[in-house]
C-alpha cells in the first residue's frame, strides 16, 4: 500500500510562515523580475485564474493586488527537510518525489495503526505541528492511484481509495487528473472520443499503439489504475538516478551565443557539483533551450566516455550549443546529465584526466569549506544571482530518477 | 506590503534557551531598538561548514529577516517587509 503526501501551495505556505501578514492574500512565489515563472500561487490567488507556470505579468493582469514574493530556496529547502525527516519518523522507505511531495510504502506499518485513515490523520498531524504547514495524502495500492488520490481533496485533504472502488472512481475521472497525461495527449485522447480514465481503460489498445505508440499501452493500463511504470521496482520508486538537470529562466532573452555560453558554465558547475557528491557520471549530456515563444527545444550528445567535471560538461555543452541553430530570442537554458553510471566503475587511467580531477577536486574543496560558487570561473559570477532560484522539482535529498 | 533587499549588520540581543535555542528578543536599526515582540518562523541553511541561522521576526507592524553566521557569531539584517 502506498501514502502520497502533498504539500498545500508549498512555497507560498512557508512565505506565509515566515511573515503571518500575508497569510490569506492572494499572492504567488516567482523569480525576480516580471518574466519570471510562478512556480507556486495560494489558494486565494487561486480564485483568480492564476497558475504555477504563469508569468508574474500574467497573474498581475488577473489579479491586480497579487503580492509578488520572490523565492527563497533557503527557506523551502529548510521546510522540506523537516517535513521529509517528519515522513521518515514513520518509515525509511520515504522516496521524496520532489521539494513538495513524496511517496511512502506503508505496507509494513499500517499494522501499528488501527485504519490506514488513522496512519493519514496521524502523519498529517504530526506534519502541521512540526512544521506549521498543511498537506495533503493520499492513501491507495500504487503509486499512481495514490498521487491521483492526494489531488482529491486539497488543501488539507485525506483520501484513500478501496480497491473495491477503484473502477467506479475512474470512470468518471477526467484523463487530464492522472499523473503523467499531459495537455498534448489530453488533447489527443479527447479528439479519439476519449475523456474518462474509464473510457481509456476500455479503449482497444491497438488503436492507442497505433496512435501513440508505445505509450499506448501505458495509457491503456493508466486507464484502469495500473501502475506499469513501476513494475518490477521498489513501489517507493527510489530505483537508480536516471538524470541531473539544472535549467534557469534568463533575466533577459538573448540571442548571442557568448551569452548563452556564460548561463551554461554556470549550469555546468551545478550539474557537475550534484554528479561529484553523488559519485557519478553522465554518458549523455541534453542541452535544452526555450524560445521566447515558449516552444522548447533539446539536443542531446552520447558521449564516448562518462563525464561528471565541470569543464567537461560545460565543453559538450557549447559544442551543442554550436551545433545548433538559434531561431529566436531564448529565455530558458538547461544541461541535463542522464545514462548515469556509478564513478567507481569509470575511474580513469589518464595521466592528463588525473590531473583534471584532482584540480576539480580541490576546487570542491574550497566550495565544500566555503559555500557554493566561492571559488568560480569569473564568467559565472554575475549570472549567480539570477540562477538562485529553487526548481519545484528540486528534491531535499538526492538526485532525480526516473520518475 | 512594501520589501526591502538589505544586508546590513545589527546588534542583536539574543535570548539562550535550553535545550540549545537562540531567540531574538530585540535589535538595533538605524539607531533604534526594535523590540522582538514574535519569532514567525526561523530556518537553517548550510553554507560550505557554517551555517546560517535565518530568523523572520516581527515588532508588531514590519516583519524583519535576521541571519546570524555560525562561524563569526555575527547578525545581520537581511530584509524588512513593511505593511503599505
Amino acid at each position: 500500500m502506498i501514502m502520497h503526501m502533498d504539500m498545500d501551495a508549498f512555497f507560498a505556505s512557508v512565505e506565509e510562515l515566515a511573515n503571518p501578514a500575508i497569510r490569506g492574500k492572494p499572492l504567488v512565489v516567482a523569480g525576480p523580475g516580471e518574466r519570471s515563472i510562478i512556480t507556486t500561487a495560494s489558494y486565494p490567488a487561486r480564485k483568480y485564474g492564476i497558475r504555477t507556470g504563469m508569468t508574474v505579468r500574467q497573474a498581475k493582469m488577473l489579479c491586480r493586488n497579487v503580492l509578488i514574493i520572490r523565492s527563497d530556496y533557503r527557506k523551502y529547502s529548510d521546510a522540506s527537510q523537516r517535513v521529509m525527516s517528519v515522513l521518515e519518523s514513520f518509515t525509511p522507505d520515504v522516496y521524496a518525489a520532489s521539494v513538495d511531495e513524496a511517496f511512502l510504502d506503508i505496507k509494513g506499518i499500517t499494522g501499528f495503526f488501527e485504519t490506514p485513515q488513522c496512519l493519514g490523520m496521524e502523519v498529517k498531524k504530526r506534519v502541521k505541528s512540526q512544521t506549521g504547514l498543511t498537506c495533503s495524502i493520499g492513501i491507495a495500492e500504487n503509486r499512481l492511484l495514490a498521487k491521483l488520490a492526494s489531488g482529491m481533496n486539497k488543501p488539507d485533504g485525506l483520501t484513500i481509495l478501496e480497491p473495491e472502488n477503484v473502477r467506479t472512481i475512474l470512470e468518471n475521472t477526467p484523463v487530464e487528473r492522472m499523473c503523467g497525461i499531459g495537455p498534448v495527449t489530453t488533447r489527443a485522447l479527447n479528439a479519439m472520443g476519449v475523456r474518462t480514465c474509464g473510457q481509456l481503460g476500455r479503449y482497444p489498445v491497438d488503436l492507442l499503439r497505433k496512435r501513440f505508440g508505445s505509450l499506448g499501452i501505458k495509457l491503456s493500463c493508466m486507464g484502469r489504475g495500473e501502475d506499469v511504470r513501476f513494475q518490477g521496482g521498489d513501489q517507493t520508486g527510489s530505483s537508480p538516478a536516471m538524470s541531473i538537470s539544472h535549467s534557469v529562466t534568463l533575466s533577459d532573452d538573448i540571442t548571442d551565443r557568448s551569452s548563452m555560453g556564460k548561463v551554461l558554465q554556470t549550469l555546468a558547475e551545478m550539474v557537475g557539483r550534484r554528479a561529484r557528491r553523488h559519485n557519478c557520471r553522465g554518458n549523455a549530456l541534453t542541452l535544452t533551450w526555450r524560445y521566447d515563444d515558449f516552444s522548447t527545444r533539446t539536443r542531446r550528445a552520447t558521449l564516448p566516455s562518462p563525464i561528471c567535471l565541470t569543464d567537461e560538461i560545460y565543453r559538450v555543452s557549447t559544442k551543442l550549443l554550436r551545433e545548433i541553430e538559434i531561431q529566436r530570442p531564448v529565455r530558458l537554458l538547461g544541461i541535463s546529465l542522464s545514462d548515469l553510471s556509478s564513478e567507481e566503475h569509470t575511474a580513469s587511467l589518464l595521466p592528463d584526466e588525473i590531473r583534471r580531477e584532482k584540480v576539480q577536486k580541490s576546487l570542491d574543496g574550497i566550495n565544500d569549506r566555503f559555500g557554493e560558487f566561492t571559488l568560480a570561473y569569473g564568467d559565472t559570477i554575475r549570472d549567480l544571482r539570477t540562477l538562485k532560484v529553487i526548481s519545484p522539482s528540486w528534491r531535499s535529498k538526492g538526485i532525480k530518477n526516473s520518475y | 506590503m512594501s520589501s526591502d533587499k538589505l544586508l546590513e549588520p545589527v546588534t542583536v540581543g539574543v535570548i539562550f534557551e535550553p535545550p540549545a535555542r537562540v531567540r531574538p528578543a530585540w535589535f538595533i536599526w538605524n539607531g533604534r531598538r526594535i523590540k522582538v515582540l514574535r519569532t514567525n518562523h526561523a530556518w537553517s541553511q548550510r553554507e560550505g561548514l557554517a551555517t546560517l541561522y535565518h530568523f523572520s521576526v516581527t515588532d508588531g507592524s514590519d516583519t524583519f529577516h535576521l541571519v546570524m553566521h555560525s562561524d563569526t557569531q555575527s547578525w545581520h539584517l537581511e530584509g524588512v517587509q513593511l505593511p503599505t
